[in-house]
């Protein structure tokens, strides 16, 4: 094709793809509204009933602040060792879904399971496992390890296959086996992304293993839900002000750790 | 049979387009040559068949051995390639060390195809093999460095260690896949020099590919020229002649591709203790 050619080309195309792309965007929107049944106006209507609601919670009642800290040091418990089982299961899993490393009939069924793992929220899962393993923190612990590991294993694997080519084949062409290659040639690598995510998900376990409670997967959970179904809604007020406090104070702390990996 | 490297009727075909056609190559145990040829022109591809880092095609039952034993033949790697491996040094371009590795830790990998598996997976590295190391990286001069990051390392020391990690692997052929194309003239002196001193005091076998044709007619006794996949020539390098190289690069004729058509005569001016 001639410049010339192409410039009218250029100069003569119209964006019917874009027009598209809007008017489908438009349209599901819309679909969505109905199906959400979005209704504005109640928030106006009634908010002098929310008014009165939001008023019950004040002040707070911090009687049982004992307890409440140590279930939500439990709470962290939970997700410590339901974030570390789960980077232990994602190290090799990482390597095994990236499909620079693994052959396709290893990483496409795993990622198809890992798919799994994510797509059912931790909260289902920890319904399940109190049925398998009886209430208590157990469950919980079980059931952020599961959800938590279809998350880090994708992660893991995508900071795998971003990796520079080049070290893993000098490793190679010393003679190494293929699991050398890994350790010397991608681990070195990947490993300040995968400890930020990790820290990243240990974070965003703390705030889940805050709500595996409320179905009786022990923690501070349990006692929200307790709370708010028997209508303490002042004391409903201290737990949630105790989550928030130490939910923040180790995002903080872990931000503060991520930096310094990257 | 005794040759060092030999490969027969290699071809290689990356997606429609022809790499290497019909090679053939015989090289003795000792030898210092240098592959030459324009970009494209299938040097690396056949450097990375001898250490079976690449693979040829299936049709035409190509083979290549390296001291004696099968690398590759009619497009299947060898069974045994991991431990051939260990018995030859690769140098790449881009150095390719482990960049949050120290210089000595990227050194001691050399080892990783001589320990045991479960040793080296582990970085249990003993006394003898961090003597060797350090030995190897002291001869490229580069032993005050042990504990730096290799990443914190110039270009030609990058080079440098990824030599030592060849040398502490005590490969018996050493192939350098344009050790020198990343590097300025002073550093890439510098690493000729190592390599050409390995091939004379050790008596390994160096196979080099270069596209800076005076290194080549200065540093290495043979020359094969490769062009459009095909060995073009084979010979000796200070008979590369100015007319012949501007027909395998396709230049014009006007164009001087050699600083000077002496150059194999003039000793090299860079001593290793300089380095």
């Amino acid at each position: 094709m001639t410049t010339h050619a192409v410039y009218a080309d250029v100069a003569g195309k119209r964006p019917w793809g874009r027009y598209l792309g809007w008017g489908v965007f438009l349209a599901m929107m819309a679909w969505a509204w109905h199906g959400a049944e979005m209704n504005p106006l109640t928030l106006y209507r009634d908010a002098g009933n929310m008014g009165s609601f939001a008023a019950d919670f004040f002040p707070p009642d911090f009687h049982e602040w004992r307890a409440y800290l140590k279930e939500m040091v439990v709470t962290v418990h939970i997700a410590l060792w339901g974030t570390l089982l789960a980077i232990v299961c994602s190290v090799p899993l990482g390597v095994l879904c990236a499909d620079n490393i693994a052959p396709w009939w290893i990483y496409q069924p795993l990622r198809r399971v890992m798919d799994a793992f994510r797509s059912i929220n931790e909260m289902v899962f920890a319904m399940l496992f109190v049925v398998a393993v009886g209430l208590g923190p157990f469950a919980g612990v079980l059931a952020l390890w599961i959800s938590t590991t279809g998350v880090l294993a994708k992660l893991f694997a995508e900071a795998v296959e971003a990796i520079d080519p080049g070290p893993v084949e000098g490793v190679r062409a010393t003679g190494a086996s293929a699991l050398q290659e890994v350790i010397y040639g991608v681990i070195p690598q990947v490993l300040p992304l995968w400890i930020s995510y990790a820290l990243y998900r240990f974070e965003s376990n703390v705030r889940s293993a805050t709500v595996v409670g409320m179905v009786g997967a022990g923690g501070i959970g349990v006692i929200l839900w307790e709370n708010i179904r028997a209508f303490q809604f002042t004391q409903t007020c201290a737990v949630l002000l105790v989550i928030i406090v130490v939910v923040s104070v180790i995002d903080i702390l872990s931000q503060r750790l991520r930096k310094q990996f990257i | 049979m005794n040759a060092a490297i030999h490969v027969d009727r290699l071809n290689k075909t990356f997606a429609r387009k022809t790499a290497l056609v019909d090679v053939a190559l015989s090289i003795q145990p000792g030898e210092m040559v240098a592959l030459i040829g324009a970009s494209g022109s299938g040097k690396s591809t056949l450097l990375r068949h001898l250490a079976g880092l690449a693979c040829c095609d299936r049709g035409n039952g190509g083979q290549v051995h390296v001291l004696g034993r099968e690398v590759q033949a009619a497009g299947r790697l060898s069974n045994s390639v991991r431990h051939l491996r260990a018995d030859i040094g690769y140098i790449f371009q881009q150095f390719n060390l482990v960049n949050r590795l120290s210089v000595l830790d990227n050194t001691l990998l050399g080892c990783l195809g001589r320990v045991p598996r479960w040793r080296g997976s582990l970085g249990l590295f003993n006394a003898e093999e961090k003597r060797r190391a350090l030995e190897a990286l002291d001869r490229v001069g580069l032993a005050a460095l042990a504990q730096q990051r290799a990443s914190t390392l110039s270009g030609g020391q990058q080079q440098r260690v990824a030599i030592a990690r060849a040398l502490t692997q005590r490969a018996d052929v050493i192939l350098a896949d344009e050790p020198i194309a990343s590097l300025d003239p002073e550093s890439a002196c510098n690493v000729m020099e190592i390599l050409a001193d390995i091939n004379r005091r050790d008596g390994k076998t160096v196979v080099v590919t270069l596209h800076q044709v005076d290194y080549a007619v200065r540093y290495c006794p043979r020359a094969v020229a490769l062009k459009a996949g095909r060995i073009h020539y084979d010979g000796k390098g200070e008979a590369l002649s100015s007319q012949f190289l501007n027909d395998l690069y396709g230049a014009d004729s006007g164009t001087r591709l050699m600083f000077s058509d002496k150059a194999a005569g003039r000793p090299p001016q860079l001593a290793l203790a300089q380095a």
